[in-house]
């Protein structure tokens, strides 16, 4: 199969809660730990920029970047809303609930992709008392970074080190301010296909997590994958559904190919 | 109907709450750092904050934020921190490295990369943990340093962070006085091809303010600067630097906020050879880094 533009880009990945309380976040904790098995699986590098947790065990959001071998060519069709069907550990009366959460898949830009005046980046840190340097111990290595002309956000905290945390924060920065850029070339294009990507996609459920039926079904390519368990568990499983969603995706470029060598 | 009181989130709150009470700085920061590392963890980010603690591991988030209580400064009580990549041992009184020395460090690899494409010769003046010449060493495999420091256990701890980082291999650390005479004349002529520094710079007023963290349990001669203005120290690392540094050779110097007009003024009018070159801001846009050329 021939490699789009961006297939060999490393990605941010970005999960966050939807629709359903607590039960959505911890459906979000699962799914992304999900990603980060896979990622093992594929032996790609996993660096950590966010990860909020809820006082009940949950995840509220969280953004990791990904490197490796062909990242975002993988990931790139699983970016939209999951669903999950089941009873909530919490529910008293063993109804099936409907919970949601979000994936979001961003190219990482390579240097010549961006270009970021350091002027219009605000960054806020701990503000160590008056002079800083020697005269203080500080500990906070949390960094803030604001792009002024747009007004996208990065944070990270996870590191100890302040320029470890500025470094991770600026790398999810780049990557938001180039899909937002990436996505308005985009927007104008239109397609048909089932398979695609961007910010369209952010709002299209693509995949449906059936507890009580033990099945996972991808809404874009129909079929259903049994053993849930598995599934969700990052490996052999979710990566043979990725690879029939890649599959799917190249016939409907080359049937788009032919129908649009057809109309001309 | 109330948390439990052995799951972390519960935890986290009773101590941040204990610690803002008695005035310790950065109460729930020290609180985080100090749960995370009881589980095992370097940061509170990805702890679940509904994990349980077993009771031993209740008291031992007890006796490490009763330390804690007592100011210590949470790298001690931890035991090791990260400067940029490197994690390193802390041990008191050795001073613990700065967030700001990150950004000096990589203004000194980028002169490095730029004048010496090969191997270099790294002078560090006042080591202290060894973050600077072992980041600097980590980051330029066919360089080689030596280290200086006044404090024996200065000496130890960068012996220590050599071995574990694997790079004794190609520092030598000596305890030294640099500002006694025969330490520039004897040991190094005209040698090193960048002499770096994080000196003592804080003044006698300063003094008077800093907290216990620093005062109670870091070495006061990695702190005081020396003289009304705290830059006696640097004025003799300056002036070690003139003897020990090859012709074009570097050095740099983070200091304190008032100095860099005064130390370009001092260079000008009592260092023949040497050339005060720029002052760098650091992540605040306040001037701290002074890079000076031996010419």
């Amino acid at each position: 199969m021939p490699e789009a533009p961006l297939d060999d880009n490393d990605i941010i990945l970005e999960v966050t809660a939807g629709v359903g309380g607590q039960e959505a976040m911890l459906f979000t904790k699962e799914i992304f730990e999900m990603y980060e098995k896979y990622a093992l699986f594929m032996n790609w590098q996993v660096e950590l920029y966010e990860h909020s947790t809820t006082e009940l065990g949950g995840l509220r959001r969280a953004s990791a970047g990904i490197s490796g071998l062909g990242v975002y060519r993988f990931l790139k069709f699983e970016g939209g809303v999951h669903r999950v069907q089941r009873v909530p550990k919490t529910e008293k009366s063993g109804r099936v609930h409907t919970s949601t959460m979000t994936v979001a898949i961003m190219p990482q830009p390579k240097e010549i992709d961006i270009v970021i005046k350091p002027k219009d980046i605000e960054m806020d840190f701990s503000k160590s008392s008056g002079k800083g340097g020697q005269s203080v111990n500080t500990t906070d290595s949390c960094v803030r970074l604001v792009h002024k002309p747009t007004g996208i956000v990065a944070e990270c905290q996870t590191e100890r080190s302040q320029l470890q945390n500025r470094e991770r924060a600026m790398k999810m920065l780049k990557a938001r301010i180039y899909n937002k850029e990436l996505e308005e070339q985009v927007a104008n294009e239109w397609s048909t296909r089932r398979l695609q990507v961007g910010s369209r996609q952010r709002s299209e459920k693509i995949r449906t997590y059936n507890y009580p039926q033990d099945r996972v079904t991808d809404h874009r390519i129909g079929g259903n994958q049994s053993n849930l368990r598995e599934f969700i568990s990052g490996g052999q499983s979710l990566h043979c559904l990725i690879k029939c969603l890649l599959k799917e995706s190249w016939k409907e470029s080359l049937l788009e190919m032919v129908e649009y060598s057809n109309d001309t | 109907m109330r948390s439990p009181v052995n799951i972390v989130s519960s935890i986290l709150t009773k101590w941040t709450r204990i610690f803002s009470h008695n005035q310790v700085p950065e109460p729930s920061t020290s609180a985080g750092y100090l749960v995370a590392h009881v589980l095992g963890k370097k940061t509170i980010a990805t702890v679940s904050k509904q994990a349980r603690l077993s009771s031993k591991q209740l008291l031992h988030v007890q006796q490490l934020c009763l330390q804690r209580l007592q100011r210590r400064p949470v790298q001690y009580i931890v035991g090791e921190w990260d400067f940029c990549d490197l994690t390193l041992k802390m041990k008191p009184p050795v001073l613990i490295p700065r967030p700001e020395t990150e950004e000096l460090v990589h203004l000194v690899l980028a002169d490095l990369n730029d004048r010496c494409p090969s191997s270099a010769l790294i002078m560090d003046v006042g080591c202290g943990s060894g973050a600077i010449c072992l980041w600097l060493l980590k980051n330029r495999p066919d360089d080689r340093s030596i280290a200086v420091d006044i404090s024996t256990e200065a000496c130890q701890l960068t012996r220590d962070n050599a071995e574990s980082t694997d790079l004794l291999r190609r520092l030598a650390v000596h305890r030294c006085d640099v500002t006694t005479e025969s330490a520039s004349t004897l040991k190094w002529p005209q040698s090193f091809d960048v002499v770096v520094s994080n000196p003592p710079y804080i003044t006698p007023a300063e003094m008077a303010d800093l907290d216990p963290e620093l005062t109670w349990y870091e070495d006061e001669r990695a702190l005081l600067g020396g003289g009304p203005d705290g830059m006696d120290i640097i004025k003799e690392v300056v002036r070690f630097s003139q003897q020990t540094l090859k012709r074009g050779g570097s050095l740099w110097l983070e200091v304190g906020l008032a100095h860099p007009p005064l130390l370009r003024q001092f260079v000008m009018q009592h260092c023949t050879g040497l050339n005060f070159i720029a002052a760098h801001p650091d992540f605040t846009g306040r001037l701290r880094f002074c890079h000076l050329q031996k010419s």
